[in-house]
């Protein structure tokens, strides 16, 4: 049995993912959805309440994949994934944008970014550092 | 036949400029005197400076190796501002940053040394006829190789992880007495992991070894390196690549020089060890494969280095410690019995190599050590200790990634005072050994020599004429082709010879300019 906070993330995940269908021209539904499920994974083991999910968790998570060997495209992808879920999430007021704070790893992710807070504008200026690539 | 008096030069293609002045007779190279054109004078610009301004200034002295400037600098300082010896008593994940910073631009330094300055070489006219030069040019050719552009690109994204640790490359200012100024936070260390999983993935092992780094680090042996050869695709590599075609053309009997080599212990731990604890190797080949390593009287080993003057265009002659070491640059610098602006260290009285191949042999890695033994040192051995080190990095430098707590320390507060006295700070620069020498008196600086690795390397006779390192392995080189000596310059370049660090500026005909250093 899944913990209350996997549940509450797969519950958001879901709606995320069925918001993409239909306009998927930032990210693909099939392409977050894995990238997604994992991270849903990563939260039932941490066994984390719902109250302490955070943007230092989120951090967390991509170095630990970092630690496991993903390379900088891999880290992208997830970090635009969930960046893309959150500022969703924050622009239905479904939950505070936790993302914001992840610094895209490449121009181009730089770039994507940028398109994903058009997309789904923030209540607030968000910074997306430019990286050189 | 007569004799016959060849200058070659500029010789190297990195920075400052060397040349060679050889007596050349039926094909065979007689003499051969090594001369560093232009002058140093980094010495008589800090002396009786502050004892924290080598730090900011001698990083200057190169853009390449830059850090290991600042590395020996600043231990200098921790040394004497109670930091421990080298600074050992730094908190560890201080010396731990420290060394991604240094280890990283190191590796920058190792694949542009091999892909962009030595690699060129391959491409000569002279092996028109090899069977590998189709496959030679289209992966060398400067400007044009796919390996040669791979290299830019992939040295660069290396040395990405130098500028996330230390804030900039090159001249960071992060290292100072004390620790590092840059506390890095997760997001840092987690790009860097993915962009060293991306060097080592892309780069190391689909363009290098065209297998992973895991397996090729099974490899104990000549024999069990040449087994590796013949699996999967790995003579296809850039590795491969270079052991057939210098095994073929005779790179391993050229180029052979000392036999005698040495390292300073370099990347510290916390527990007061290394990665590489440095030492005196004498080879197996010529010598008795003895490895003398510093011991814990790390004073009394440095205490084993002199510079001589006699040919270099100094005043004075003999050898004396750096610390009794003086910079006073003679007024006729017409070539004689003085002949370069580099100074002779000399260990024990007798010259070294230093580089890539004396890490390897004095930290015991198995695969050199069995080589240099079986096929002795060579233009070849030089070069491929040098690939195998970046190999071998590889993963240190990953784990060294994974060991970063963002939570540190990683500075801890230190006088600006220093302790009157004595002091040196070591470390391996890409190139080899170096260390900085120095004397405080009254917070001020008295006296500060640096001992570079080309300076070892490139550095003329002594007063008892005996050769330095690029010398002698030159000597060992045929010299038919006095228009196209490939072979010389396939020797020289093997120790990579970097000029900038050993000496400084000077016109011989004229002033370039003056300026005023201090009221």
């Amino acid at each position: 049995m899944a913990t209350p906070l996997a549940d509450r993330f797969a519950a958001l995940r879901a709606a995320f993912l069925t918001s993409l269908e239909g306009c998927a021209e930032i990210i693909r539904p099939e392409a977050a959805r894995p990238l997604l499920e994992e991270f849903g994974a990563f939260l039932d083991a941490s066994e984390l309440a719902p109250e302490q999910l955070s943007a230092e968790v989120l951090e967390f998570y991509l170095y630990a994949c970092a630690r496991d060997g993903a390379g900088t495209a891999a880290l992208e992808e997830r970090i635009l994934a969930l960046k893309a879920l959150f500022a969703w999430a924050a622009h239905t007021k479904a939950a505070p944008d936790l993302a914001a704070g992840l610094a895209p790893l490449t121009r181009r992710g730089a770039a994507l970014a940028e398109l994903i807070y058009h997309r789904w504008p923030p209540a607030g200026p968000v910074f997306v550092p430019l990286n050189l690539d | 036949m007569t004799a016959r008096t060849v200058v070659l030069g500029p010789l190297n293609r990195v920075e400052g400029d060397l040349e060679f002045r050889m007596v050349v007779e039926d094909g065979v190279i007689r003499d051969l005197h090594t001369e560093a054109v232009m002058f140093r004078g980094w010495e008589i610009i800090l002396k009786d400076k502050d004892p924290w301004l080598p730090i900011t200034v001698t990083p200057r002295a190169c853009g390449i190796c830059g850090i290991s400037h600042i590395m020996c600098a600043v231990k200098a300082v921790d040394s004497a501002s109670g930091n421990g010896l080298q600074g050992t008593d730094l908190p560890p994940q201080a010396l731990l940053v420290r060394n991604i910073i240094a280890a990283t631009e190191s590796y920058m330094s190792g694949m542009r040394h091999h892909w962009l300055l030595f690699a060129p070489d391959l491409c000569n006219p002279r092996y028109a006829d090899s069977p590998y030069y189709p496959e030679i040019l289209a992966r060398l050719a400067p400007l044009h190789g796919s390996s040669y552009r791979a290299s830019v690109a992939w040295s660069k994204k290396a040395v990405e992880v130098t500028a996330i640790f230390a804030g900039q490359q090159p001249h960071p200012a992060a290292i100072v007495p004390g620790g590092v100024t840059t506390s890095p936070g997760l997001q840092d260390i987690t790009k860097s992991l993915g962009i060293w999983r991306d060097v080592t993935e892309h780069f190391t092992e689909n363009i290098v070894l065209r297998g992973s780094v895991e397996r090729y680090l099974e490899i104990d042996s000549w024999e069990a390196f040449q087994k590796w050869m013949g699996e999967g695709e790995h003579e296809d590599g850039d590795l491969g690549l270079f052991v057939k075609f210098a095994l073929h053309h005779g790179l391993d009997k050229i180029g052979r020089g000392l036999d005698r080599f040495l390292s300073w212990p370099c990347y510290e731990y916390p527990s007061g060890t290394y990665w590489n604890p440095g030492g005196l190797y004498h080879g197996a080949w010529k010598y008795d494969g003895t490895y003398e390593p510093p011991g814990s009287n790390l004073k009394a080993f440095q205490g084993r280095v002199t510079e001589d003057i006699t040919h270099s265009y100094f005043e004075g002659t003999g050898a004396a410690h750096p610390w009794k070491g003086t910079t006073v640059p003679v007024q006729n610098v017409e070539p004689g019995v003085k002949h370069s602006w580099a100074k002779a260290p000399r260990f024990d009285g007798k010259p070294a190599e230093v580089g890539a191949l004396a890490r390897m042999l004095t930290r015991g890695d198995k695969l050199i050590r069995d080589m240099e033994r079986k096929l002795g040192p060579s233009v070849f051995l030089r070069q491929f200790a040098r690939i195998h080190e970046l190999i071998i990095s590889t993963p240190v430098i990953a784990d060294w990634l994974r060991q970063v707590d963002p939570r540190g320390p990683f500075y801890v507060p230190t006088p600006r005072k220093v302790a009157d006295g004595e002091y040196w700070g070591w470390h391996e620069a890409h190139r080899g050994a170096l260390c900085h020498w120095v004397v405080y008196k009254d917070n001020k600086v008295v006296n500060y020599q640096i001992i570079a690795p080309t300076t070892w390397n490139v550095g003329p006779q002594d007063g008892a004429d005996q050769y330095g390192a690029i010398a002698s392995a030159c000597m060992d080189c045929p010299a038919d082709d006095l228009e196209n000596p490939v072979e010389v310059f396939h020797a020289l370049r093997s120790f990579d010879p970097c000029l900038v660090c050993t000496v400084h500026v000077v016109d011989r005909d004229r002033t370039i300019s003056r300026f005023r250093l201090s009221p």
